[in-house]
């Protein structure tokens, strides 16, 4: 029997408040896929969208997360407002690069959030099961 | 929010007091999550600037040993808060955060690629 398609996707998760909602989420037992794995950031806005590229094109995951505090609530003021105008630039380049727009996220995830983030991470890996593997992998 | 005198006399007198609490000891302690600029890198571009939230990086210029002038960034150590946005805007890779290197987070998203 083939074996499923399981996605890798990477989650770059703010300290102060998304990090804060996996853990949310697993006190209060929400189930969420393995398939997300999680990397903690000081904020969204220190993700370089290189990163996010680097592991699409060079075939390390099949889909990227970047999960930030609400805007307003960033606890370095603006951080996740330059996270969202760096999110342009990513979906522009994906373009280029002929990958899904559907493979990059940017999600604002409060830290009592912890049923959404659980909700997201389902829906990122439903979608991602159906789009397929990132064909840079091969 | 609507304050009255009084309310905002308290208010003032609670923000004076926290920054006596600060300033009253002679070190003070803070986190050592900083950013680092990487001297050689840098070109002194300047796009760092403008989205520090800490106002923490200044553009400086100082003369090498062979005479020439380098511009660079320099960061104020006591100010910054350690959030990155430096380091994301970096087209050069120069500035980095510690604990936080472009290397050690693409390092983190391999270890991910290898799980089974």
């Amino acid at each position: 029997m083939e074996k499923e398609f399981e996605p890798k996707i990477v989650a770059f998760c703010c300290n102060w408040c998304s990090y804060l909602a996996a853990d949310a989420a697993g006190m209060a037992r929400n189930q969420y896929p393995s398939n997300v794995h999680m990397i903690c950031c000081m904020c969204s806005g220190m993700v370089h969208p290189n990163f996010v590229m680097d592991a699409l094109t060079k075939g390390l995951a099949d889909g990227v997360m970047v999960c930030g505090c609400h805007p307003g609530d960033c606890h370095y003021q603006d951080g996740n407002k330059r996270a969202e105008s760096r999110s342009e630039a990513i979906f522009l380049m994906l373009d280029d690069f002929g990958l899904e727009q559907e493979r990059f996220r940017l999600e604002w995830i409060s830290a009592a959030e912890g049923q959404k983030f659980a909700g997201i991470a389902g829906e990122m890996t439903q979608t991602l099961k159906e789009l397929g593997p990132n064909f840079y992998k091969s | 929010m609507e304050m009255g005198v009084l309310d905002a006399i308290m208010d003032g007198e609670g923000a004076a007091s926290r920054v006596a609490g600060i300033i009253s000891k002679t070190e003070l302690i803070k986190s050592p999550i900083i950013s680092v600029v990487v001297d050689e890198k840098c070109d002194g571009c300047a796009y760092c600037i403008e989205p520090c939230p800490a106002h923490a990086v200044t553009l400086i210029e100082y003369m090498q040993h062979d005479g020439t002038k380098k511009k660079t960034v320099e960061i104020n150590d006591a100010l910054c808060l350690g959030c990155g946005n430096c380091m994301a805007t970096c087209p050069k890779d120069a500035v980095y955060v510690q604990n936080f290197k472009p290397e050690q987070i693409m390092e983190m998203v391999h270890s991910v690629s290898e799980e089974a």
